[in-house]
């Protein structure tokens, strides 16, 4: 008696075996068989062929036999052990093809995620590492500009004059290139927050121009502004990174450039509603390296594209106000630097007017001003005192440790405070907080002054609202120093 | 001559057809072909002077173990568990694979094995034994190492 099985003839081999798994009937629709032969020689699936007559298991599906994707079936009686064999070679190279497409696409999507974040810790690394590396460099850096400019005006000979002046201006253009780098990094791993302000723009421009024309000519060129008829009066914008956008592309545009003349073409694009898209085209004559207009950031390990971080600053910023930014050439083949920037442009203008700012004065005083220098780091106490003294208006005392200071304050009566953005581990909001607690009633009321590596600009809020009557920023120079103390100063009590 | 059966498991794309090709075949493809179902190979292998026939089984590869057929389990004499060490998400779920498998067949050895060491930058690869020290062996279908040293460990494993 045969085992009851569904056959379909045309795909579907009956093989009868014996006890001892020989072949004793096949119709060979599939694959030839002798009688005789033993099955478990034909091929290696059918080595263990026992387990499958006495397991529950009596169904394989999709097993590839000499290229054939076959379902197999066991079953026996008494006397016979039977399979069938059926061809679904069709079918499963189907199923192959979608399980090959599904395979590719999430090995691939895999791969590009592993990319990703590769890539991502890879530029979050360098962020971080370029940022604490700027800021390490930040005190010496302020030590070298601020005692050159020092010496630049002190009685030197000529000779050794333009030595130190030399000094100063590389220090300062390191300056500018080390807060270039904080900026970027900076932005690359900052959301940054927008305060738009309502500005009278032509105004802006013109100012913008008068600036540069100036220096230009200190330079031995000229710059010239061209604005298109259509640009609105008034804008709403962020004037702070407007100003960092504009002037990144100017002196990008200085330093490339090998002519007499840069113009700064500002042209409406469009107008909708209170929306408007402008156009700030800047030319020179001279050709910017595509190096500059790919580079992110310095790679710190091949050759360093500093000066094309202003660049990549004015990008990262265009990107926050989803404007673009390229190098386009003109005929002669030179660079055109070309920004798109979408506006505000407000219906009804109301702007007060600025109060006129005053500039500090430096007088002799009758008595000198004490002045306390709350500083752990050896550099910068050394700078600010050295800053100080030379002014002989001052006497300064300096405490890197809270404590005294704490007691400092609570007995002897001082003028003004410079405090570094730490004090031996104890942040400096912390430590105002604890001086206007324990200081006597005269030193609670006398100005605190922060110098500070941070350019986060909502710590250097947080220091504002927390009581500092101001944040200078590390590198500073000495005159930033001393304008920033003498304009803090009631100067009323000194003369 | 002994007969055992050894079945290959582990996440699409992670090497096994390639670990079985270079093994039976000594050759090896870039190109990836998805297996479906199963394909039955045969190679005997010399051990301390026995020959024994591996029957090698290669299944598809699917990410959740249990989705392998239990009929195509019947009768294994040991597991090679593939990842591929270039792709985290073929080894997230190991420790639980293995209990599922330990479980369902106590007694039958597995060996877990690391491919594509061959995408390990030469001088990192003491540090990655460390990082994939819960695999028992890191070969290479690509560049064909320990290949060999992986059938014998299995086959030990299964003789004793
Ligand atoms: N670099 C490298 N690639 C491999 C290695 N083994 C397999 N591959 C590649 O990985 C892909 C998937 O291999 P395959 O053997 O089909 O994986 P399976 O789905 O587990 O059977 C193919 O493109 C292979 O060429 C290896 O040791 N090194
Ligand atoms: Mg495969």
């Amino acid at each position: 008696m045969t085992p009851h099985l569904d056959i379909n003839p045309q795909n579907s081999q009956i093989i009868v075996l014996d006890e001892n798994f020989q072949v004793i009937s096949s119709n060979d629709i599939i694959f030839n068989l002798k009688e005789g032969s033993s099955i478990e020689q034909f091929h290696p699936f059918f080595t263990q062929v026992d387990l499958y007559f006495e397991s529950e298991e009596k169904k394989l599906n999709c097993v590839e036999i000499h290229d054939k994707l076959l379902d197999i079936s066991f079953s026996k009686n008494a006397s016979n052990r039977t399979i069938q064999l059926v061809d679904n070679s069709v079918f499963y190279s189907r199923l192959q093809e979608i399980a090959q497409k599904r395979n590719e696409s999430y090995i691939f999507n895999e791969v590009l995620e592993l990319k990703n974040d590769m890539l991502e810790e890879a530029a979050s690394f360098k962020n971080k590492f370029i940022s604490n590396f700027s800021h390490e460099m930040k005190s010496p850096l302020t030590l070298i500009s601020a005692f050159s400019s020092m010496l630049v005006k002190s009685d030197l000979p000529l000779e050794q004059n333009k030595l130190v002046e030399a000094i100063y201006e590389q220090s300062e253009n390191l300056k500018k290139i080390l807060e270039d780098i904080i900026e970027l990094s900076f932005l690359k791993r900052n959301q940054i927050e927008l305060n738009p302000e309502t500005i009278n723009f032509i105004e802006y421009l013109e100012n913008f121009k008068f600036k540069y024309t100036t220096k230009a000519s200190n330079l031995g060129f000229s710059f010239s502004l061209k604005i298109g008829s259509q640009v609105p009066e008034y804008i709403e914008i962020d004037k702070r990174r407007l100003d960092q956008i504009l002037t990144n592309l100017i002196e990008n545009a200085i330093y490339f450039n090998n002519g007499e003349n840069i113009v700064l073409t500002v042209k409406e694009n469009q107008r909708r509603a209170s929306k408007a898209s402008l156009r700030f085209k800047i030319s020179g004559e001279g050709v910017i390296p595509e190096t500059v207009a790919s580079n992110n950031l310095p790679e710190l390990s091949s050759d360093i594209q500093i000066k094309g971080l202003g660049f990549s600053i004015a990008k990262e910023l265009l990107d926050v106000y989803n404007g673009s930014l390229y190098i386009e050439k003109d005929e002669s083949g030179n660079s055109v630097q070309v920004a798109n920037l979408r506006v505000k442009v407000p219906l009804n203008v109301d702007i007060p007017k600025a109060a006129p700012t005053e500039s500090p004065t430096k007088p002799t005083f009758s008595e000198k001003a004490k002045i306390i220098i709350a500083e752990d780091n050896g550099i910068t106490q050394y700078t600010a005192i050295k800053v100080l003294v030379n002014e002989k208006n001052f006497n300064t005392i300096v405490f890197s440790d809270p404590r005294d200071l704490l007691n400092a304050v609570e007995n002897k009566d001082y003028d003004l405070i410079l405090m570094s953005s730490s004090l031996s581990q104890v942040d400096a909001i912390e430590l105002l907080n604890m001086i206007k607690e324990f200081a006597n009633d005269h030193n609670k009321k006398i100005p605190v002054i922060a110098l500070t590596t941070e350019s986060d600009k909502k710590r250097i809020s947080e220091f504002k609202k927390s009581g500092f009557k101001q944040v200078v920023q590390k590198p500073y120079t000495d005159d930033e120093l001393l304008e920033s103390v003498y304009s803090n100063l009631k100067i009323k009590k000194f003369i | 001559m002994v007969s055992k059966k050894i079945v290959i498991v582990g996440s699409f794309g992670v090497g096994k057809t390639s670990l079985i090709r270079r093994f039976v075949e000594d050759q090896f493809s870039e190109d990836y072909k998805v297996t479906i179902g199963v394909h039955i190979m045969k190679k005997q292998l010399n051990l301390n002077d026995n020959d024994v026939n591996l029957i090698i089984w290669d299944t598809e590869g699917t990410d959740d173990i249990e989705e392998v057929r239990p009929a195509y389990l019947l009768g294994t004499h040991g597991f090679i568990y593939v990842a591929d060490i270039s792709r985290p998400k073929t080894f997230s779920k190991v420790d639980e694979h293995l209990n599922f498998l330990q479980n369902k067949y106590q007694k039958t050895p597995i060996l877990k094995v690391g491919n594509k060491s061959d995408l390990i930058p030469k001088g990192m690869m003491a540090e990655k034994k460390d990082e994939f020290d819960f695999l028992d062996i890191l070969v290479s279908a690509k560049e064909g190492n320990n290949v060999q040293r992986m059938f014998e460990r299995i086959t030990k494993m299964m003789l004793t």
